[in-house]
């Protein structure tokens, strides 16, 4: 809303002037003042749109329904390691059709409104996975039909009972980590999502349970009961983020998780400030129960903020999480029989992980119709900060230095490019350099 | 469902009728396809199956898990007495443990395979920087520490590490090249290692599922199918040749051909497997043994028993011996790789004339691979006796 009224006030203010310029004739320099002030208007008016645009999707309509949909498609060029041997990368470019995502949304009043997100993941169909427990040992049966994976990321009904509290109950977001708030191409600066978030949490993170939205002022606070996560799929290099049950056809609800999250401000359209803070057990959860007596505990408390200030906009994250007994789950996980963790059982019992970006629209510098993004940003992981025993390895620590820059030709088109630098804890490894164009979209009928 | 069979009748009269009306010869005779198989033949696979079971794969886990002890305490002598004569009865003891295992990889199925017990033993690469960062920053080590670790500093190529050094220019180091820290972790590990042989030979032996008080031995699952695992005979012959084929094909196309490269000038040795000891082509040829033993129904010098030779030679005497034969001839090839000169294989792949002795190997394995595949797989379907 306070949006609108500034279009509104600058869409006035450059009627007057055009009216004032019908009149007034004296001398060329005023006259050339006055355009180069029109033409600074009519460029902020044009970002003003656009921004609205792109950032509250949810448009004023007297229709009961709206349907959205966004993705991305990815380029990249980096070097990789080929084993944990291997200390001279190679080279290798790739393409990834990374998501398309169609939302439905539809309100039955002005009460109650049911949105569903399904999610086309590296455009194709995927694979499921069924635990068999009464097959040998018991058995993880997968079948697999090609690369991608089709995920229901919501189903969701809302009940919004004033403007101080609502209610979202079904498949809904957790609302830890900001790529579950910030996750549309046009809502980060760098080329892809950021991997430092997905090496320790699930990326949009999405769980079965109920969120209790409550609102006063500038504060927003959410208290989510929701699913938890599961032990049997913790791994060495990206920490929980694999526990996420959305491989399994149901999902086990013995381990429930409780989420709490504050925010002051608007985090998703502006300036904002948030703290989330996750708690929940694992071993519940596991199909097989016979190899762990401990509950795995896991904590993760996540900080983050946006702040929006003329042209400039900055993002940033911290998230720190604590996992109890994982060297029962590594145990555990090394010795259930067909689980095959391979050679990444061992799990950190601390991980952390960051992000900055800070981006700058250039627009009016280079005389642009169109928004023009000139960013910064700063990555780092380490999921295994710390073990229960022995020597926490560095392989997986890693710090990441970018540059690059989105362009928007419309408001609903993204391009972005961005060239990077991979820097690693482990001594022996040289630094690497990676190059990736993205390309993402946004739409909404 | 009165309306559908009426449907499905109709149908097939009018396929019928077509295929009469259709008939170019003019002929009104209706071919009716003879349903008994041209060919077959009957084998009593009951000996066979007890036999390869009982005496060719359990008591090749038995032998694994003898020699694994026989490991273990060889590496507690060398921590507590290090002298070179230790050192050297420890490397032959690797050495020893290894051939047992490397002869079971012709059958890598049933517990080996679901309780993850290959790469617990056997993962390779080995994280060399991880377990240099271990022996630098720990004061001491324990089995159970060990254990909790990532399979890449542990296992037949960490201790392979630890006792013959990096394998670059040569094979051994001396005792004093080893710290009591680094005999510390070998013998840790070797326990660990044993603690995976114990498991695996009791998996077979005495509860497929150790969790299970109920579970059967793994080897009564081959031993009388008509259970969830293998329904028939038929299933677990099948299993046992594929077995065969796998470790042939990862010998051939895997274990020599990643590091031989299409050239000399695109070898990589660092793929290399049992690099650090030079056991490499040791390595290849028990695989290959495996396989022979499994054929054959024995180990080597041991009085002739059923195998699957026995099976193939039920349907076709000539394939029998030529498959026997092709086995003997991989074997010998790959044995050959090292000529006149003792080449180890890191070394053969950069030698010209070794080349062509790799080749010829990659020629034989390629050859028995084919045969088996596309010879003997196919004698399941005439067999009368599934």
């Amino acid at each position: 809303m306070k949006l609108n009224k500034q279009l509104c006030l600058l869409s006035g203010f450059a009627f007057l002037l055009n009216a004032n310029l019908s009149i007034a004739s004296d001398g060329k320099a005023t006259e050339r003042k006055l355009a180069e002030q029109i033409q600074h208007i009519e460029l902020q008016l044009e970002q003003l749109k656009s921004s609205q645009k792109l950032t509250t999707p949810t448009e004023v309509s007297t229709k009961n329904w709206q349907i959205n949909s966004y993705g991305s498609l990815v380029y990249k060029s980096e070097n990789f390691f080929r084993n944990t041997q291997d200390i001279n990368p190679k080279r290798r470019a790739k393409t990834d059709l990374e998501r398309v995502v169609f939302e439905f949304v539809y309100n039955f009043d002005p009460t109650w409104e049911v949105e569903i997100e399904l999610e086309y993941e590296h455009g194709g169909v995927g694979a499921a996975l069924e635990y068999d427990g009464f097959e040998e040992f018991g058995e993880f049966e997968s079948e697999i039909e090609a690369g991608g994976e089709i995920i229901v990321e919501k189903l969701q009904a809302k009940y919004t009972h004033n403007k101080y509290l609502a209610i979202k109950l079904g498949h809904i977001f957790v609302p830890v980590g900001l790529g579950t708030n910030l996750h549309k191409p046009s809502q980060y600066f760098t080329a892809q999502r950021h991997w430092s978030e997905a090496s320790m949490l699930p990326q949009v993170w999405h769980e079965t349970g109920v969120n209790v939205i409550t609102k006063w002022q500038n504060f927003t606070a959410q208290t989510l009961i929701t699913t938890g996560l599961n032990s049997e799929f913790f791994r060495t290099y990206n920490w929980v983020s694999t526990g996420h049950q959305r491989r399994f056809e149901s999902v086990n609800a013995d381990d429930l998780a409780f989420t709490l999250r504050l925010d002051y401000g608007d985090i998703k359209n502006g300036t904002g400030i948030g703290i989330s803070y996750y708690n929940g057990d694992t071993s519940g959860n596991r199909n097989n129960t016979n190899k762990i007596d401990a509950d795995g505990n896991l904590s993760i408390i996540g900080l983050s903020g946006a702040w929006r200030q003329g042209n400039w906009t900055a993002i940033g994250q911290y998230l720190y999480g604590e996992l109890e007994d994982s060297q029962a789950i590594t145990l555990a996980n090394k010795t259930t029989p067909g689980l095959k963790p391979g050679n990444f059982a061992q799990l950190g019992s601390v991980a952390e992980s960051a992000f900055v970006e800070v981006a700058f629209n250039s627009q009016h510098m280079f005389n642009l119709s169109h928004p023009l993004y000139l960013f910064g940003a700063y990555e780092y992981a380490n999921p295994v900060k710390e073990t229960e025993s022995g020597n926490a390895m560095s392989r997986f620590d890693t710090q990441e230095y970018s540059f690059g820059l989105n362009y928007l030709p419309t408001s609903n088109l993204i391009f972005k490019a961005q060239l990077a630098e991979q820097n690693y804890a482990q001594q022996n490894l040289s630094n690497t350099h990676s190059f990736s164009l993205s390309f993402g979209y946004y739409f909404s009928i | 469902m009165i309306f559908n069979k009426t449907l499905i009748a109709l149908t097939c009269g009018a396929i019928l009728i077509a295929g009469c009306g259709g008939s170019s010869n003019g002929s009104s005779e209706v071919v009716i396809p003879d349903e008994t198989p041209t060919t077959g033949f009957s084998f009593e696979a009951t000996e066979m199956i007890t036999n390869i079971t009982k005496d060719v794969i359990v008591a090749g886990y038995q032998n694994l898990n003898n020699k694994a002890e026989t490991f273990h305490l060889a590496t507690l002598t060398l921590l507590n007495t290090p002298t070179a004569e230790n050192l050297a009865i420890t490397k032959q003891a690797w050495q020893d443990v290894r051939i047992p295992w490397e002869q079971g990889e012709a059958h890598i199925f049933g517990p080996v395979d679901a309780l993850s017990i290959d790469p617990h033993l056997d993962t390779w690469p080995l994280n060399t920087n991880d377990l240099e960062a271990l022996l630098t920053s720990e004061s001491g080590f324990s089995a159970d520490k060990i254990r909790t670790w990532n399979d890449d500093v542990q296992g037949f190529h960490t201790m392979e590490f630890l006792l013959f050094g990096d394998g670059v220019t040569d094979n051994s180091i001396s005792i004093d090249e080893m710290t009591a820290l680094e005999r510390e972790y070998l013998s840790a590990t070797a326990e660990v290692f044993r603690g995976y042989t114990q498991a695996l030979y009791d998996a077979w032996t005495v509860r497929a599922d150790a969790n299970d008080a109920n579970s059967a031995p793994y080897q009564e699952l081959l031993l009388t199918p008509n259970n969830d695992v293998y329904s028939s005979q038929l299933g677990v012959i099948q299993e046992l040749i594929n077995g065969m084929i796998g470790i042939i094909d990862e010998v051939g196309n895997g274990k020599i051909a990643e590091p031989f490269g299409t050239s000399i000038n695109t070898t990589d040795t660092s793929l290399v497997e049992s690099q650090y000891s030079w056991n490499s082509l040791a390595d290849f040829t028990d695989n290959i043994q495996g396989v022979q033993n499994v054929y054959r129904g024995e180990f080597p010098n041991q009085a002739d028993k059923i195998g699957i030779i026995d099976f193939v030679n039920a349907a076709d005497s000539n394939l029998a011996t030529r498959v026997d034969e092709e086995i003997i001839t991989a074997i010998n090839a790959i044995k050959a790789i090292a000529g006149s000169d003792n080449l180890p294989f890191r070394q053969a792949i950069n030698n010209a004339d070794a080349r062509i002795r790799i080749q010829a190997s990659i020629d034989a394995l390629s050859n028995l691979q084919t045969s088996l595949e596309g010879e003997v797989i196919p004698l399941l379907n005439q067999w009368q006796g599934k």
